[in-house]
């Protein structure tokens, strides 16, 4: 793969604009702070290696949703991250610190129940917590707007259940 | 909790989630990234492996079958092999081409359906082996005997291909059990893989 100077500066200000958004990606995937740093160099090197097949007919926010949605989704990345990708750098330097946000009991709340979703449920609840459209998330996830109007309320309705368990408890 | 309760917390992590990342973008340039192969590349060199060991065997089968033609002791055996080997390339050639379909920017539900296709086709080829070798390991040794060392299997009588094949069921049931009680690693990756990406 061949980049020029100018598309490596693009590049590093694209992902500087998206940083936050892969890494609230990550945070609904994975479950610890390594693994989420795994998780988020592997969307990293994807969305590099797509960067110049870049499709631009669509934002560059949907674009990075969904490379970093199929990539946390992927099983593939599970064993990429944890082994190879460990293996390719163990001899480089660090090239991404990752500090797990400060701590916030109903943020974390929210994670762990989210996390409790099916894969494709976590990505729609993240972008509608996102206040994304609904033609905007079916523009992602690739399912029909009625569809996602439907995900959403059950999706609501479970969370909701989910926070009331909790309260009884 | 209201849903604009949850709306608010999330939107409020958001300063906090920009900063939790600091790429070093020159590190990036030095590391590059195309030492990087995904893993399912496993998936593209098998498949590829395969399909150039079948490309090559088929040389040698019809070699074979245009040498027996006249005998169908020879014949039938090599037109199993034969057809064996046409459904593998067709198998791996679809494989090959789901793999190269999958790419990571397109909508989530069909990169999820292709990688569930993928992996259903990975489960299906580890229990076709099931199948596929009481079935075919007979006429393999045949063919193979024949073939490469001139050898007429059939001069020992029939007797012990029966219990050759019947012996080869027996091994191929007591497989399928062990692995429905024993799933190995990549089986249960699979099919775990699958579990979790059902609607």
């Amino acid at each position: 793969m061949k980049t020029t100077q100018r598309q490596e500066n693009e590049f590093a200000t694209f992902l500087e604009n998206y940083k936050g958004l892969i890494s609230k990606v990550s945070g609904i995937y994975c479950h610890n702070p390594e693994e989420c740093k795994d998780l988020i160099q592997e969307i990293i090197i994807q969305l590099w290696r797509a960067y110049p097949k870049y499709d631009k007919k669509f934002s560059p926010a949907t674009w990075t949703y969904r490379i970093a949605f199929n990539v946390s989704i992927s099983y593939l990345r599970k064993r990429t991250s944890q082994s190879r990708v460990r293996e390719a750098y163990k001899n480089e330097m660090e090239w991404l610190d990752f500090d797990p946000p400060p701590h916030d009991e109903r943020l974390e709340k929210l994670y762990h129940f989210i996390d409790l979703l099916k894969p494709l449920d976590k990505a729609i609840i993240m972008l509608y917590l996102e206040e994304h459209s609904n033609k905007e998330i079916a523009q992602i996830t690739g399912l029909s707007v009625s569809n996602i109007s439907t995900r959403k309320l059950r999706i609501k309705e479970t969370l909701r259940t989910y926070f009331e368990n909790e309260k009884t408890h | 909790m209201e849903f604009k309760e949850l709306s608010q917390i999330w939107q409020n992590a958001d300063t906090q989630q920009d900063n939790a990342i600091q790429i070093n973008h020159q590190l990036i340039r030095e590391v590059g990234f195309r030492k990087i192969r995904s893993n399912l590349g496993e998936i593209k060199w098998t498949s590829v492996t395969e399909i150039l060991i079948e490309l090559i065997f088929s040389f040698f089968l019809v070699g074979f079958y245009v040498n027996h033609l006249a005998e169908p002791a020879f014949f039938f055996p090599a037109a199993m092999i034969f057809g064996l080997m046409i459904f593998n390339l067709v198998f791996e050639s679809y494989r090959l081409h789901l793999y190269y379909s999958i790419r990571n920017d397109l909508p989530l539900l069909e990169t999820q359906k292709k990688l569930t296709r993928l992996k259903k086709l990975e489960i299906f080829d580890i229990y076709s082996l099931l199948a596929i070798i009481p079935v075919f390991s007979l006429p393999m040794i045949i063919v193979l005997a024949k073939g490469l060392a001139n050898w007429n299997l059939y001069q020992y009588g029939t007797d012990w291909m029966m219990g050759f094949f019947m012996g080869s069921i027996v091994i191929a049931v007591v497989l399928v059990i062990l692995l429905r009680l024993f799933p190995n690693k990549k089986l249960r990756e699979a099919m775990s893989f699958v579990e979790s990406l059902q609607e």
